[in-house]
């Protein structure tokens, strides 16, 4: 017990004995020196890491460009249908001779249901849109707005546009397939709601008859 | 944002001059080793350059430097753990033979701190060397300060026993070196190593 007595430190002499070991007197400098070297070090690095991201960024950035003005390409078919079929309904607008001498005959051997009373038929008759033919048949609703439906069959299709409805001009217009290989662009105007044009191709082409489906597919054609 | 970095490096500068003989002399005494006290020191600063926005009070600089060179010297005991087997000999930086008092029992208290787990020689080197408050000390353990106070009187009381065990040992070295007086001092030292194997690493310690 009197050797611990004799070994033990005060915290004043503990202290005075930890604070001896002498500081090499080059050690501020070199920590200094190396300190500034390491973070120029760090800063370089820094700012290449920082060029590496903006270059990804700027290629990815030009990638998803490209993908972008190249999309269009991909659906240059459907818009060039859906800019035809607008061209051809604003070319027609104007045009009401009776190319059909019995609209509702023509409709029905077409396998097309009459639109309801209230509505007329202003137009019907076969045209080229592009290569394709179609039926074009204007119906006039009881508030005096137009509806055109151009009705394709078999259209392929890549070269039905990607969307389903849009704009054009001062027209709206919806794309419907309400039988299979039957495919309608409807043009409306304001005035009509898009409920209103669906409702209305589905009611003239609902199957009415019993037909066997190559005379469907005849009259359609 | 140049100007707050210059101002930054500009504050870790006067906090190198300010700090660096405290942290450098933790780390010696940790380490037993200048050369690695040094890098300890180095690597310190920068990690702390590195996560300076995590200093939340200036005030408290010094303890948040030094919890992270602790970190640093930590560190240094794993890869050591992994690699060798070294000597309380390894003491670069103290002296290999008392030239005086002082130096002698500077010495002592040396292979002394050698004896003790590493946790104990922290607090004892955060309480003796750095004279932090209970308060302080448990803040960078982030221990309660009455465990801290049980934790650094186990430390001091193992460092009294190895400090006792070194006084037989220290008389039986100079009844050796009277009785074959070809034998340098240094030599003397050596052949009284004694080998601390660190690969029981810090962790296995009590902190």
């Amino acid at each position: 017990m009197n050797d611990e007595k004799n070994s033990s430190l005060s915290d004043n002499q503990l202290h005075g004995l930890l604070s001896k070991p002498e500081i090499p007197s080059t050690l501020q400098t070199k920590l200094q020196k190396n300190f500034s070297e390491q973070i120029n070090a760090e800063q370089t690095n820094a700012s290449h890491r920082r060029w590496r991201k903006g270059l990804a960024l700027s290629v990815a950035a030009n990638v998803i460009f490209a993908v972008l003005i190249l999309s269009p390409y991909s659906t240059m078919k459907p818009s060039a249908l859906m800019d035809m079929a607008y061209a051809h309904v604003q070319h027609e607008e104007e045009l009401t001779g009776d190319f059909v001498t019995d609209k509702t005959a023509w409709l029905t051997a077409k396998n097309i249901n009459p639109p309801p009373k209230a509505f007329t038929v202003g137009l019907a008759k076969n045209c080229l849109i592009g290569l394709d033919q179609a039926k074009h048949i204007r119906i006039n609703t009881p508030q005096q707005n137009d509806i055109n439906l151009l009705i394709f069959s078999q259209l392929d299709d890549e070269l039905r546009p990607a969307r389903d409805k849009g704009k054009k001009g001062l027209q709206q217009w919806i794309t419907l397939a309400p039988r299979d290989g039957v495919y309608v662009i409807a043009f409306y105007e304001s005035g009509v709601s898009n409920s209103e044009v669906k409702q209305l191709v589905r009611n003239m082409f609902q199957q009415t008859t019993d037909l066997s489906s190559s005379q469907q597919h005849d009259m359609v054609i | 944002m140049p100007h707050l970095l210059k101002r930054d490096r500009q504050q870790f500068d006067d906090w190198i001059q300010e700090h660096h003989a405290a942290l450098y002399r933790h780390a010696l005494w940790m380490t037993s080793r200048s050369d690695v006290a040094e890098d300890c020191v180095q690597e310190a600063y920068f990690q702390a350059w590195k996560s300076r926005k995590s200093l939340k009070d200036e005030a408290k600089v010094f303890s948040w430097l030094l919890t992270i060179l602790r970190r640093m010297v930590y560190r240094e005991y794993e890869q050591r753990a992994n690699n060798v087997t070294c000597t309380v000999d390894d003491f670069s930086s103290f002296p290999e033979t008392a030239v005086d008092d002082d130096q002698s029992k500077m010495l002592d208290l040396a292979k002394a701190m050698q004896k003790i787990s590493t946790g104990h020689r922290d607090i004892i080197l955060m309480h003796g060397l750095h004279g932090l408050s209970y308060q302080e000390i448990s803040e960078v353990l982030e221990i309660p300060a009455g465990t801290v106070m049980s934790r650094l009187s186990r430390a001091r009381a193992a460092l009294d026993t190895a400090l006792n065990q070194a006084e037989p040992e220290k008389q039986a070295s100079q009844t050796y070196q009277t009785s074959t007086s070809q034998t340098s001092p240094i030599s003397q030292t050596s052949s009284n190593a004694q080998v601390i194997n660190l690969k029981t690493g810090p962790y296995n310690n009590e902190r």
